[in-house]
């Protein structure tokens, strides 16, 4: 079967013929009369032929122009030819095919825009290494965690960047092997950011590129959390084991002939009572706290004075300021509003941050009471004395069990190491709240949020 | 043509490395300022002795990082801005060793003051540590980022320091004069200090050298700029 195009061609072919013929015809007989029906005849077939080949080169034409638009990537439309002929048909498939890639373009940049977005809203940071281990490109959570803008980063090193020793040699360590390596990593100074690192290939890649994947996790936290459990346990062990080698210690010299001496046994015994009252404390202190992180007190909340619990914590106090001839000032107005709390815990935590204040206030200091409304539906009973001080750097830490500023001084003054961390729990308890400032060398501020009874 | 690229290549390669041995031999001395300010800090003597036994990997890398100047020098016969960067990175060098032997001084120091009770809660010596850990920080920084401003800003940062380390030795000397026994450490944590006040002033040439790296000015007899304006005013 002959096809269309076949025919126009043909025809178009024929028709040329004709007018060579013609041409020729007319040129040999050179006859006027003769010629001029030749001429029209002539003139007659350029014209079909100039008709006929305009037919199949347009469309050729527009398909030129219409490829060439999408070669160059300007939204090109559907190309329109109509015909029945394989030009037709050409033309056809072309729109199909550049409908095709444009649904395929389509795709990859959905795909492209769902891993940029995954690879920006992760949490890890993500950098990747060029074939020279220089930064080629990093997630947005990276530099937020080193707190730099990209373009100091891009194209640099990681000692330009870094300059973190540890990183260095892990990288180099990745670089020797190939195998995939885990490092944790410190960065900053005043306040470190930990981060583990994972360095891994990026397999798979064309043109035999070798580039290099690092995984950033913030571990900052959970590393503090680590300290501080790890923190505990080495205290409580120490704070239990220092009374009992006191006690174990005198009782053993008792045994060996100490007893028969009553003035010295007598000593001995007081020193041993200390301590075994110290551990009692202790283990009194830590049960109220596990008790209290249990929710296995039971508040008896009720509506009640603040200035009656100063001012029955106040004689408890007096004497020991007395000793170190500390003056006690309190000035709590009248009319306050009550609180709703259970008393012996509020009394507790009065006393205790009152106790504080004289232990850590040189001879001669002051320590002053006072209390306030501050207006958002809390009393405020706010302790402050003219003290050593604490570091701000230590205030967050304060709460901790066992946390001491001074690890040496407090334990000489009788501490226990779990006063605030009760108060602070109490206060949680109470849905109030602690605030402490202070400036070292000069004075410590404790405020105590009670909540106003209703 | 293409073997002149070649040889360009492998002489960005080797002023590259110069940079990379400057920057490793800042991170490990960044460390170690770091580590004996903790074993100090936290009373921790396995820390310090750690800081004078790496002390050794940090004079190495100071020798290597100076033959590979030396052999830049004379190979390749720099020019302009990279004999500048080769001469600034021989200096900065020796200032980085220095540093990390003030970190050994320091750990030295705290081993022994870990034997004694502590004599007092630590507050102006870890603000005077981070000042100058900064400082290192940041003169290597403008060093990278080649960043004229950064490197000004390490030159004014020394006064601080200053103040700082009088602080120090005031308040050491009423503890001194109250309790003889007290003297031993006193002059301990005065000698921290007087390393830390040191170190700073490292950091500052480290500062006027990239200065000098960059703009071709020699600086490091000029008063930083803010203290000037201080004389003035």
């Amino acid at each position: 079967m002959r096809s269309r195009l076949f025919y126009k061609i043909m025809g178009s072919y024929l028709v040329f013929m004709l007018l060579s013929v013609a041409a020729l015809t007319f040129l040999i007989n050179r006859e006027i009369k003769g010629g001029l029906t030749i001429l029209v005849m002539a003139l007659f077939s350029l014209l079909a032929a100039l008709i006929f080949s305009r037919k199949i080169t347009s469309p050729i034409r527009k398909m030129e122009i219409f490829t060439r638009k999408v070669c160059n990537g300007a939204p090109a439309g559907t190309l329109l030819v109509e015909s029945n002929d394989e030009l037709g048909q050409l033309a056809k498939n072309i729109n199909h095919l550049v409908l095709q890639q444009q649904e395929k373009i389509k795709l990859v940049h959905k795909e492209k825009r769902k891993l940029a977005s995954a690879f920006t809203a992760m949490v890890e940071g993500v950098m990747i290494l060029n074939s020279d281990n220089r930064i080629e490109s990093m997630n947005n959570s990276l530099m937020n965690i080193l707190g730099r803008r990209e373009d100091d980063i891009i194209n640099k090193t990681l000692l330009e960047v870094f300059r973190n020793m540890d990183l260095q040699n892990a990288l180099e360590r990745f670089k020797e092997t190939g195998e995939p390596v885990l490092q944790e990593i410190t960065l900053g100074g005043a306040s470190p950011i930990i981060l583990d690192v994972n360095i891994s290939p990026i397999q798979g890649l064309s043109g035999g590129d070798e580039k290099t994947m690092m995984v950033f996790h913030e571990v900052t936290r959970l590393k503090k959390l680590e300290n501080i459990r790890e923190d505990f346990v080495a205290n409580v062990t120490h704070e239990i084991k220092t009374p009992l080698t006191a006690i174990i210690g005198f009782i053993e010299t008792l045994e060996e002939g100490a007893i028969e001496d009553r003035v010295t046994a007598e000593k001995f015994l007081r020193i041993i009572s200390e301590h075994a009252q110290r551990l009692n404390r202790l283990v009194d202190g830590l049960l109220t706290l596990s008790s209290i992180e249990l929710g296995e007190i039971k508040l008896h909340l009720e509506g009640i004075s603040v200035v009656h619990i100063v001012e029955n914590a106040l004689p408890v106090i007096q004497a020991k300021a007395r000793d170190k001839k500390l003056a006690i000032h309190h000035d709590i107005p009248t009319g306050l509003p009550l609180i709703m709390a259970d008393r012996d815990r509020v009394a507790q935590v009065i006393l205790n941050i009152l106790d504080n204040a004289v232990k850590f206030t040189p001879e001669g200091g002051k320590v002053s009471i006072t209390a306030f409304e501050d207006g958002g539906g809390y009393v405020v009973v706010r302790i402050a004395d003219t003290g050593i001080g604490i570091p701000a750097s230590e205030i967050p830490r304060l709460g901790e069990r066992f946390y001491r500023v001074d690890k040496t001084r407090s334990r000489e003054l009788g501490g226990i190491g779990l006063g605030l961390s009760i108060v602070k729990h109490l206060m949680k308890a109470h849905q109030g709240r602690v605030e402490i400032e202070s400036s070292p060398g000069k004075s410590t501020t404790v405020s105590l949020y009670f909540p106003c009874s209703l | 043509m293409d073997g002149k690229k070649h040889i360009s290549d492998q002489y960005e390669r080797e002023l590259q490395d110069v940079k990379e041995s400057l920057l490793y031999l800042g991170a490990m001395i960044e460390k170690a300022m770091g580590k004996a300010i903790n074993a100090l800090l936290e009373r921790n003597s396995e820390l310090a002795r750690e800081v004078i036994a790496e002390d050794d990997q940090i004079d190495q890398l100071d020798v290597e990082t100076e033959e590979k100047c030396i052999r830049v020098l004379a190979l390749r016969q720099p020019t302009a801005r990279d004999l500048r960067f080769i001469a600034t990175a021989i200096k900065i060098n020796g200032h980085l060793e220095r540093i990390g032997d003030m970190a050994a001084n320091i750990a030295e120091r705290a081993i022994i003051l870990n034997e004694e009770p502590q004599l007092k809660p630590y507050i102006d010596l870890p603000r005077m540590a981070d000042i100058a850990r900064g400082m290192v920080r940041e003169s290597l920084d403008a060093l990278v980022n080649e960043n004229v401003e950064l490197a000004n800003k390490v030159r004014g940062d020394d006064e601080s320091i200053d103040a700082l380390n009088e602080q120090i030795f005031r308040e050491l000397l009423t503890f001194m004069l109250e309790d003889p026994r007290k003297i031993h450490a006193s002059l301990l944590i005065m000698q921290i200090a007087k390393n830390l006040e040191r170190i700073s002033d490292h950091a500052e040439s480290i500062a006027n050298r990239v200065i000098y790296m960059i703009t071709g000015k020699i600086v490091r007899h000029e008063t930083p700029l803010k203290a000037q304006d201080k004389q003035i005013a």
